[in-house]
């Protein structure tokens, strides 16, 4: 029989490292996710993915039965990769909103296409995205991809960020205008 | 809501099902009547689709046996120092961090060896002068060797400060043994970071000196026997993302090394 999350978890707890080692077999590929949507490096994302799990360990007593473990190993992850974001100098790269007014006017509406050339528009929007992605400042970033990819609440991110709920839906709206803005051309409404 | 449009905020919020019911329905019966909006909730909707559709790169193939193989020296050493401790064995000297000599007497060395070679290669290492390779290299060794010890010790005060994060609340935590470890590993530390500074290394230098302020505390505290009378320790640590950096900052010179190595 498949043992549960919980099961395993509570089997960690009391020292069996095999338990250990399964959760990290079996969630690791999902948190490396979860951290690069944040962090948007391959490298930094790995750090990170092992500084969760030394975290996940040291809290080991802290899961509660009734919680979902992937829930729990998500909030984790985001913890440590905002401390990360929050420690790096990258957290400060700037958005200059004017770079992408100035892409975005660059670029063709869409249009519908056939074949090759619909593929290399949707690379294009795929670059797009990223590019805005990598725009945004780590708060904004990391409150949409929460709301956004997650699904959590905007009061739980809230919580989650040490933000207050209005400042955390403002974190959110800047977020999607500058998605906006950049993706503005490849809309066909 | 009827007699006005209705706000991007306000869609945003419906579309992540934010809006209370009523807000919700209101908002629908305006939206279905009103081109104004029924366009502005369809093109957020487009743009909030074109964002699902980036994709997000995999993990590496084997990513999962390779976090284990990181991770397993760090947690099984935790597993098998905290058996040892829940059986009150207080004879700890084959424990991981265990030294023959103390770390300072050889650290002073490795330092000396290092700042002096670096010293000499200042002095020395002009266009004009016909030494300039050999300086050159006594200089690298000195740095490689400071490096490598440095790494090391990065590497024991990892370990000393992933043993108090993850300690188990009901083990003994912090005895005298475990003090003195601490103030070994201060005292070569202080070393590496004037050597460091030397050297004009100032991240290893700022680590160290970050590194150093803990391992202080650690060895000038009392003996405490539950680990939640090191909260404030553990709390240093995690603040400071101590564990964190210390393995950023080995992998960096592991990598390092990895290039620089000959390989004869």
């Amino acid at each position: 029989m498949h043992e549960s999350d919980p099961a395993i978890v509570a089997r960690a707890r009391d020292g069996d490292i095999d338990a250990f080692r399964a959760l990290v077999e079996q969630h690791s590929r999902y948190l490396f996710g979860v951290v690069y949507r944040l962090v948007r490096n391959t490298e930094d994302t790995q750090d990170i993915v092992q500084n969760t799990w030394l975290k996940v360990h040291a809290q080991l007593g802290r899961f509660e039965a009734r919680s979902e473990v992937r829930t729990w190993l998500t909030r984790i992850a985001v913890n440590c990769a905002i401390d990360y974001l929050r420690s790096s100098k990258r957290r400060e790269a700037a958005f200059d909103p004017a770079d992408l007014e100035e892409h975005a006017t660059q670029a063709t509406a869409y249009v519908p296409q056939p074949g090759a050339e619909r593929l290399v528009l949707a690379g294009e929007i795929e670059a797009r995205v990223g590019q805005t992605m990598s725009c945004l400042t780590a708060i904004e970033r990391t409150a949409f991809m929460l709301r956004h990819v997650e699904g959590m609440s905007i009061s739980e991110i809230g919580s989650e960020l040490g933000l207050k709920t209005s400042a955390t839906k403002h974190c959110i709206f800047r977020a999607v205008r500058k998605m906006r803005a950049a993706l503005a051309p490849f809309v066909e409404v | 809501m009827n007699a006005r449009h209705i706000s991007d905020e306000d869609l945003l919020l419906d579309y992540y099902g934010e809006a209370t019911p009523e807000q919700h329905a209101e908002m629908r019966a305006h939206v279905e009547t009103c081109a104004e909006c029924q366009a502005l909730d369809r093109e957020l909707r487009a743009v909030l689709a074109l964002v699902d559709s980036e994709p997000v790169p995999d993990a590496p193939p084997g990513f999962e046996r390779e976090m284990w193989a990181r991770l397993e020296p760090l947690v099984s050493g935790f597993s098998r120092t905290n058996e040892v401790r829940l059986k009150a064995d207080t004879t700890r000297a084959d424990t991981t961090w265990s030294f023959e000599l103390p770390r300072w007497a050889l650290a002073a060395s490795v330092a000396a060896l290092a700042v002096g070679s670096f010293a000499l290669g200042r002095v020395w290492d002009t266009p004009t002068t016909p030494a300039r390779v050999s300086t050159a290299d006594a200089r690298e060794l000195g740095e490689r060797m400071l490096r490598s010890e440095v790494e090391e010790h990065l590497e024991r005060s990892q370990r000393v400060f992933v043993e108090l994060v993850n300690a188990d609340d009901s083990a003994p935590v912090l005895l005298a043994r475990d003090r003195e470890r601490a103030a070994d590993l201060v005292a070569a530390g202080r070393l590496y970071r004037r050597s460091a500074e030397e050297m004009g290394d100032a991240d290893t230098r700022d680590l160290l000196e970050d590194v150093e302020r803990v391992l202080v505390e650690i060895a000038n505290g009392p003996e405490v026997e539950s680990s939640n009378d090191l909260s404030e320790v553990r709390a240093r640590i995690t603040d400071q993302d101590l564990i964190f950096r210390l393995r950023v900052m080995t992998a960096g010179m592991q990598a390092r090394e990895q290039r620089v190595r000959p390989t004869w």
